[in-house]
């Protein structure tokens, strides 16, 4: 089984990444959105076999569902783009993607020098495996002091099996609608205000 | 997450090629399994996962057949005909028919289209379609996945056949499939909002977005419990499978085809194929959620059950289609945001205090919720039909003279035994 979930991940990272390129170099503009959809999909798959479900199927539903379409419209919209720029670059294409791949190469740097490889699988003892596996999350204090979320409450060790996890999805909900509750809200309100700010927008104003 | 081996299809087919399955595979598999030679059972998983792919496309696909047979049957019932009788008995074979004929049709491409995206979207149309079934429990133990956001994975790759429909009108050029495409993203986006909130109530009394959970927190049917949350659960899907109440990216009376006008032979037939697809699959996903699932009496086998629930809410469907004219796009839109809309609110309100009152109910207590839910229910569409009524089409108002009937001299006579 895990021979064949490498094989899945690699044709998903391929997909990914081929599709990805595939936007910036395609000269139709309609499929490129195309192959922006292909990307986020393949992304979604990579979620999925990750066991974060719940990400996955977000991925699906919010960038192929909706932006993917949002775009596609946009251009359906404006048809004369149907056809592209032509060459898809213009004269500060250098600056800008020295610019991007100066923060892509930051971030990832940042993330590799600030992740702890070396402690990381010995901080992780068996029975820690076994909360995760089964989905025994009580908060706790770990070895080092710090507040975290995963640990177990009478882990039973022979009821978990490789590559099943537990429910992420209800987990996910607690937090959003107890510990960041607020954020939830804000965030409601923000698009609340964008919607009418766009039909304000867009309206019919009364000739005078 | 439960593990792959609580599904017997899974466990059945594997334990049949690979013994290795070990403890879980005692006394199940055909042969006494392990049929896969030493050294080879990595292939196992991928050999059981092609089989059970291969079943299901091939079950989808005689499904389809039957479902179209069944349809114009029906409608040929409804419409005092007859309905296809000609091939077969009762005029089983005509969907076979139907099929060859659709293959060895020429295969026209427009030269005004772009090809890849032409060719792309048929199967950007199937391939949502077919997803939904991966999540689809047609039975106790009977499901190939059953993962915890089985719901949302529906709703999800459910929207993503607006993306084909736009991929279809934009490939193939034409002004007809843009004012279709127009229309199906507008219908779409629309109903889809009511189609999630209504499912909500359903979630609050289920505790999983798990479809196996949501089945067996079903100890009585949650139609019952949540009737608004069904109705409106019920008309948004008619309105994201683009059928006739809501068929007006497909009107042929304003606009050809809509989005299929350019499509010919088996790209039409793909089109045509996951529109049916997509119905029964809607239908399993009403039975699953809203009708029990595959609970029944003890003697039939639970697959049995739902197969007979799922045909039900099919004919329900048919019926509707046969029943009702294509709404215009302005009173389709009325009735997504002054209507489902806030009908879905109701039914949120109602059922986010019902499960405060009573958390994780029992069934005493979910026969509660459903007389509270019955009243809000009958209350609720009363009010809105008040308030939305004929009488407020402002088109409609001044145009339609009451009381103009065809007399039966005006119908043209019904040919003997014709198809439809």
């Amino acid at each position: 089984m895990d021979g064949t979930i490498d094989v899945v991940f690699w044709i998903m990272s391929a997909g990914a990444i081929v599709t990805a390129l595939l936007v910036v170099t395609v000269k139709d503009v309609f499929r490129a959105a195309l192959a922006l959809a292909g990307s986020f999909l393949s992304v979604g798959g990579i979620f999925f076999l990750l066991q974060a479900e719940f990400v996955a199927v977000a991925q699906i539903l919010v960038y192929v569902g909706a932006i993917s379409i949002i775009v596609a419209f946009a251009i359906l919209l404006t048809r004369d783009m149907g056809q592209g720029n032509p060459t898809q670059s213009n004269r500060l294409l250098v600056v800008g993607g020295g610019v991007m791949a100066a923060l892509f190469v930051a971030v990832a740097g940042f993330v590799a020098y600030d992740t702890n490889w070396s402690d990381r699988d010995s901080r992780l003892t068996d029975l820690d495996v076994t909360a995760a596996l089964t989905g025994q999350y009580e908060e706790s204090t770990n070895r080092s002091g710090d507040t975290v979320l995963i640990a177990f409450t009478g882990v039973d060790e022979t009821s978990a099996k490789d590559g099943v996890f537990a429910d992420t999805t209800g987990w996910l909900g607690g937090l959003l609608v107890r510990d960041y509750v607020l954020a939830l809200q804000a965030l409601g309100v923000l698009l609340l205000a964008a919607i009418i700010g766009s039909i304000a927008l867009v309206r019919e104003q009364a000739s005078e | 997450m439960p593990d792959p081996f609580d599904s017997i299809l899974y466990r059945y087919v594997y334990c049949t090629l690979s013994s290795t399955g070990d403890a879980e595979c005692a006394g199940h598999g055909l042969f006494g399994g392990g049929l896969l030679p030493g050294g080879l059972e990595w292939l196992a998983f991928p050999l059981t996962a092609a089989i059970i792919v291969a079943a299901l496309i091939n079950g989808i696909l005689g499904g389809v057949l039957m479902m179209i047979w069944g349809e114009r049957r029906l409608l040929g019932r409804f419409q005092g005909r007859t309905g296809p009788n000609r091939w077969g008995p009762f005029g089983l074979l005509t969907p076979i028919a139907d099929a060859v004929k659709t293959m060895f049709k020429e295969d026209v491409v427009p030269t005004v289209s772009d090809r890849l995206v032409f060719t792309l979207a048929p199967i950007m149309m199937l391939a949502p379609a077919l997803l939904i079934y991966a999540v689809l429990p047609i039975g106790a133990g009977t499901w190939l996945a059953d993962i915890n956001v089985a719901l949302l994975l529906i709703i999800a790759v459910g929207g993503a056949n607006v993306l084909a429909i736009l991929a279809a009108s934009l490939g193939s050029g034409n002004r007809y499939a843009m004012f279709s495409a127009m229309r199906a993203v507008a219908m779409l986006i629309s109903y889809e909002i009511p189609l999630v909130i209504s499912l909500i109530g359903v979630l609050m009394l289920s505790g999983s977005l798990s479809l196996v959970a949501i089945v067996d927190a079903q100890t009585i049917p949650f139609f019952i419990v949540q009737p608004l949350g069904f109705f409106v659960f019920l008309v948004a899907s008619m309105a994201e499978l683009n059928r006739t109440p809501f068929d007006v990216a497909e009107a042929e009376s304003e606009i050809v085809a809509g989005y299929m006008t350019d499509y010919s032979s088996m790209k039409f037939g793909l089109f045509f194929l996951s529109e049916f697809a997509a119905t029964i699959a809607t239908s399993g996903v009403i039975t699953a959620v809203f009708l029990g699932g595959w609970h029944g009496f003890d003697p039939i086998p639970s697959q049995f059950w739902f197969v007979a629930k799922m045909v039900a809410v099919l004919t329900v469907i048919v019926w509707i289609r046969a029943s009702w004219p294509r709404l215009r796009i302005d009173q389709i839109m009325n009735f997504a945001w002054k209507a489902l809309f806030e009908l879905t609110l109701i039914n949120l309100v109602v059922s986010g205090l019902l499960v405060l009152a009573w958390p994780s109910p029992s069934t005493a207590e979910l026969w509660y919720m459903a007389g509270i839910n019955w009243v809000v229910f009958l209350v609720s569409i009363y009010i809105f039909g008040r308030v939305l009524g004929p009488k407020h089409d402002s088109v409609r108002a001044g145009n339609i003279q009451s009381g103009v009937v065809l007399s039966d001299s005006d119908a043209p006579a019904i040919p003997a035994g014709g198809g439809d």
